[in-house]
């Protein structure tokens, strides 16, 4: 299905998983009930030579964890990554040795990753020495000099510390020292997020030489959507652990196929006022990565949640109806409160002022049944009965995007691909919605 | 009150304005020399307005939001200028008088809730702290009734508590009632900063200061937050002193700009002048290397160089070393402020009335 195969990729990932164990005690262990944060939960991914991807999402959703596991810094919990063709997950640090020299990462915070004890000359031509290139020390020290030019820098600054470097120019010495292997492959992870706006126009130019100069494929994780939209080939949208969403970068910005992608682009600030458009708030925070929520991960945020074919009202009065039940469900509604913002005992005054609060909508919009359900569930949360509360309007409006996990579906032409393999290439792309299903739940929905 | 204001933050506001600056020095003594950190500042703010001060890191804006409220400490000092509140002089006035009006008339948030907040007490008890300093509620603030607070929980029918509820449930915190006793690390960021917000303006302050206060929230927290701005503006009638390095914030969120550089404001007009033809050479460069959602094709054009550390020697215009239209003229005399438009006014030699233009 997809354009490209997955042979034209240097690096490619399939269903990677990465857990962080959350059970420190023996005990723990023993019973082995143990916990874990599912950081990155079942990505594929494909990067091909000289092309940027970039990972965006919000803090949390595991971006940073999928940059560094891709390398193989992070012991994966299950799937496979293919370098290049050899499959490199969990090799020791000795089979990953000459792999290592072909791939490299650069951080957020320059002064952090470079060793304020060592002149720059020194990190610089330390890697050289690792791997075993340049013939010798002065070779070394003459390519360093070399790549110092090369990123902007003089050469006389081989002697200088780290410290004597501003925030930009340190940022240009890690890349220097990334590019001291001649690396295939290289991970940055929020590399300019530090730096002022003037200084991070010039890193991402001089990324984006290098990148096209050296046929680098460059792995972009930031949470910067306006940086993406400068650097990358193509997008890959990340919500708690998984991809949700990949695109070439123009069709995400003009057309975002998954209701998340559009509400965090829409969130983005913008200058000109023309391009403005109607923000969609999300509401809720983020579910927790360990136990991340059932079917489609983002339907408890949702603003396009698909209601159940019987559901007969339209989709804002179900979203409402939904959003009222998953915060009685999770114990945000609060009578007590109420009992005391109102000071009074009164049972109906109570509910009608829950119904107020959390429900958002007027409750003439809903359908009657769905209406009187929402009134008698305010009702026995009043009296003080939140499990019969819960137990009533959990059976009561169940999405699809609940139960059932959404399909990745090609975003372009609407063509189902089913359990697709990995899209590769800059033309292949996908959303996991039901919305984009035609064989899914939710297409007798229009769309509003 | 909100008349036709004068945008220029120039002295003939002086009458109707809320917050005056003049002439502002603030430096600070290091063992490298002196760091001119805010150097001739003139700002006026007029009541339930939101101004921006916008600049990178280096330029002294967090400087000078901590110089209006008195947070100079050594070894910094507030060399010259003034800063005026409703015509009381905040530079002269004394440790006490200025505890009176912080947290009063004037409440500041800041970047990083978590450093803010107090990681002991519980949010609805530090707003309810807020509220029993800063108004006759007739609950005791003595040091007793603190302690007896500390350990047995806020008195959870107090005047002062069920404010606190009123305040989280204004900032948007769902369920204020349950979450108040939550203490800050149980809120995630976006609400840890709705709680600042709530402490900030549970004692109705004239003036809030808020230095970056989205910066370390994701976008889609940030847009709620500055839609919590713009409603407790309205709702409080509160004039805000928003200060970002980010334009697009500035851009949706502020009524005027003004643009800092090393110390100085380089620019200032109405948010949509401002964008839509910004002057300064050094506003220029900021725009154009700017990354935009809003216009992709572009090429980023970054400014070359980085901004000034403030010691020692510096040309007459500061940003005359990195500015692609500097002239010789530009290192020897100092920018005056020029009209470049309605209400625009940028300080650089080469713009302003064609006669006056270098």
């Amino acid at each position: 299905m997809s354009v490209g195969t997955a042979d034209d990729a240097l690096v490619q990932v399939r269903e990677l998983r990465k857990y962080y164990p959350q059970a420190d005690g023996i005990l723990d262990k023993l019973v082995g009930e143990s916990t874990s944060v599912k950081a990155v939960d079942g990505v594929d991914l494909a990067i091909e030579r000289g092309e940027t991807l970039a990972v965006v999402g919000e803090s949390g959703c595991g971006k940073s964890t999928l940059g560094r596991t891709v390398l193989n810094l992070e012991d994966v919990t299950d799937g496979a990554i293919e370098f290049d063709g050899d499959e490199i997950a969990n090799l020791s640090d000795r089979d990953m040795r000459p792999y290592r020299r072909r791939m490299q990462m650069i951080f957020q915070d320059p002064l952090a990753s470079l060793n304020p004890r060592q002149s720059v000359g020194s990190i610089l031509t330390a890697p050289m020495e690792v791997h075993g290139i340049g013939d010798d020390n002065a070779d070394r020290l003459e390519r360093a000099r070399d790549l110092l030019e090369r990123v902007g820098l003089e050469r006389g600054h081989v002697d200088r510390y780290p410290h004597q470097f501003s925030g930009g120019q340190q940022q240009r010495v890690a890349i220097a020292r990334a590019l001291t292997v001649e690396p295939e492959f290289l991970v940055a992870d929020e590399p300019t997020s530090a730096l002022d706006v003037s200084v991070q126009a010039q890193i991402l130019n001089l990324l984006e030489e290098l990148q096209a100069e050296l046929d680098i494929a460059l792995l972009f994780i930031t949470h910067d959507l306006s940086v993406v939209r400068q650097v990358a080939d193509r997008v890959a949208v990340m919500y708690l652990g998984e991809i949700v969403e990949t695109a070439p970068t123009e069709r995400l910005f003009a057309d975002p196929a998954h209701p998340y992608s559009a509400a965090l682009l829409s969130a983005v600030p913008r200058i000109d006022p023309a391009t403005r458009t109607d923000r969609t708030l999300l509401t809720g925070t983020v579910p927790s990565p360990i136990d991340p929520p059932s079917g489609c991960r983002f339907h408890t945020r949702c603003p396009a949640v698909i209601p159940p074919d019987d559901w007969g009202g339209d989709q804002s009065a179900f979203r409402a109806a939904f959003a009222f039940r998953n915060r009685l469900l999770d114990g945000e509604v609060d009578p007590e409160a109420a009992a005391a913002r109102l000071d009074t005992g009164d049972v109906d005054a109570i509910a009608t002022y829950l119904v107020e609060q959390s429900l958002q909508t007027d409750l003439d919009a809903l359908p009657e049944a769905a209406a009187k359900t929402v009134s008698e569930a305010a009702r026995l949360a009043a009296t003080g009965a939140d499990t019969d509360a819960a137990d009533l309007v959990a059976d009561a409006f169940i999405s699809p995007c609940e139960t059932e996990r959404p399909r990745r579906v090609a975003a372009r032409d609407g063509i189902a691909t089913g359990d697709i393999d990995v899209a590769v290439g800059v033309d292949a792309g996908w959303a996991a919605c039901h919305r984009n299903d035609p064989e899914g739940p939710g297409t007798v929905v229009v769309d509003d | 009150m909100s008349s036709a204001h004068s945008p220029s933050g120039s002295a003939d506001a002086d009458e109707e304005s809320l917050l005056d600056i003049a002439g502002l020095h603030t430096v600070f003594h290091t063992d490298r020399g002196t760091v001119r950190a805010v150097d001739g500042v003139d700002l006026s703010l007029n009541s339930g307005e939101i101004v921006g001060l916008v600049g990178e890191s280096g330029s002294g804006k967090s400087v000078l939001a901590r110089s209006i409220m008195g947070l100079i400490d050594d070894p910094g000092e507030i060399a010259d200028g003034d800063v005026r509140l409703n015509g009381e002089s905040l530079v002269h006035a004394e440790e006490s008088r200025l505890n009176e009006l912080r947290g009063g008339t004037v409440s500041m948030v800041f970047q990083d809730p978590m450093h803010s907040l107090n990681p002991t007490l519980s949010v609805g008890e530090q707003i309810a702290e807020t509220v029993r300093l800063n108004q006759d509620i007739g609950e005791s603030v003595s040091l007793p009734a603190e302690i007896k607070r500390k350990i047995l929980g806020a008195a959870e029918n107090s005047e002062a508590w069920r404010r606190a509820i009123e305040m989280l449930e204004a900032v948007q915190i769902p369920e204020p009632a349950a979450r108040a006793g939550d203490f800050p690390h149980e809120f995630s960021g976006g609400m840890r900063q709705r709680a600042m917000l709530a402490i900030a303006l549970s004692c109705e302050p004239d003036l809030l200061i808020a230095d970056e206060p989205t910066t370390a929230l994701d976008v889609t927290i940030q847009a709620g937050i500055l839609d919590e701005l713009r409603a407790l503006k309205d709702a409080f009638d509160t004039t805000i002193l928003l200060i970002t390095h980010n334009l697009a914030v500035v851009a949706e969120a502020c009524d005027r700009v003004n643009v800092m550089y090393a110390g100085r404001i380089v620019e200032r007009a109405p948010t949509d002048v401002l964008f839509e033809n910004p002057s300064h050479p050094y506003t220029q460069g900021l725009i154009a290397s700017t990354p935009r959602v809003d216009h992709p094709d572009a090429d980023l054009q970054p400014i070359p160089g980085s901004v000034p550390d403030g010691i020692g020697e510096q040309p007459a215009c500061k940003f005359a070393k990195r500015c692609p239209e500097a002239k010789p003229e530009c290192y020897e005399r100092p920018p005056d402020f020029r009209p470049v438009g309605a209400s625009h006014e940028a300080a650089c030699l080469r713009r302003g009335p064609t006669e006056d233009r270098l």
